[in-house]
């Protein structure tokens, strides 16, 4: 395809998806209207209903459970894809990264590299820590919390080296993990539709409003998204750091 | 606070030209991760904490991190 029928494709496309695009956007102005009772439902709400000060941990966790559910489906299936395609080919095999191999004389790692990257995995693990378990009162949550928490064991690779990584971090285990906290959130889901009567359903006791175990099931799931994706994040970095550090192309014989 | 809000949004639109405009994949990496920064400022402004907090896992560290792994993968290869 020539540069000049490749701009004429475009051309064409791109008119026809404006034209679409603009026809459904006037379509969806004149027939929708923003409902806000349930805009100002949340907000109001939650507070009294499931005690959690953060509204948008009331939302994403119990009103709107089921979205979140998907989400984290959605990076479960990215996971497993990004490990499918990183995986060693039987055209490559795998050898000690380069800094590791005994006869090489490897610059050391600088002390204030070292320093830096053991201050950063202390404190993201604090913060970690506070995210996830403050979740139903302060900005933030599972999600943020579990790649902080991956981000700490990446500070660990950078101030010492991969050898550490993996020695902190056994892929079959975090394998597992992974799975067994994504299947976790069906079960609560499945609990709640059992007890209460629908599908995630807030059967945990609410409890009372700003004491740390409060706000039911948006408390445990929030800690199971945040297994799931600090699992999640070290399989992909994982498989990133493997690829560039130990597999290599098999040499043609 | 609107012109906070404003020098934001500028700021923003500033260094997303610069991510576009960086032509080295290796230095683009870097300034993509400063762009993510200048996000997360601008969401932290907008009251929205929470995506803040998932702008700079993701769009400062994980992304970034990513692309220089992914560089030093097809370098590596080279040799």
């Amino acid at each position: 395809m020539t540069p000049v029928t490749r701009g004429r494709v475009f051309v064409v496309g791109a008119l026809a998806f404006g034209a679409l695009f603009s026809w459904g956007i006037v379509e969806l102005a004149a027939t929708v209207q923003f409902n806000e009772l349930v805009g100002s439902y949340y907000p109001r709400v939650s507070i009294e209903e499931v005690k959690s000060f953060n509204v948008v941990s009331a939302v994403v966790f119990d009103y709107r459970g089921a979205d979140t559910m998907i989400e984290q489906l959605i990076l479960f299936a990215a996971v497993v894809g990004a490990d499918l395609l990183l995986r060693k080919q039987r055209s490559e095999r795998e050898e000690l990264p380069r800094r590791s191999l005994p006869e090489r004389e490897v610059p050391r790692t600088s002390a204030a590299l070292q320093l830096a990257g053991v201050v950063l995995a202390g404190l993201s693990i604090f913060v970690a820590m506070y995210v996830i378990l403050h979740a139903q009162f302060t900005p933030g949550g599972g999600f943020q919390s579990g790649v902080l928490l991956a981000g700490a064991l990446l500070a660990a690779y950078i101030a010492d080296e991969y050898r550490t990584f993996t020695r902190l971090t056994s892929k079959p285990a975090i394998e597992r993990v992974e799975a067994v906290a994504a299947g976790a959130y069906l079960v609560v889901g499945a609990i709640g539709l059992a007890v209460g009567g629908f599908f995630l359903d807030n059967f945990l006791p609410v409890g009372e409003l700003g004491t740390l175990l409060s706000s039911g099931t948006i408390y445990l799931l929030n800690l199971i998204v945040g297994v799931e994706v600090t699992a999640g994040f070290l399989l992909i970095i994982d498989g990133f750091l493997e690829q560039t550090l130990a597999i290599r192309e098999r040499a043609m014989p | 606070m609107t012109l906070l809000l404003a020098l934001t949004l500028v700021l923003v639109a500033v260094v997303g030209t610069a991510v576009v405009a960086t032509r080295d994949p290796v230095i683009q990496a870097v300034v993509a991760s400063a762009f993510g920064l200048t996000l997360a400022l601008a969401f932290l402004f907008f009251e929205a904490p929470d995506v803040a907090m998932a702008v700079i896992v993701v769009g400062v560290v994980a992304v970034p991190l990513m692309v220089l792994v992914t560089m030093a993968a097809i370098r590596g290869g080279e040799e």
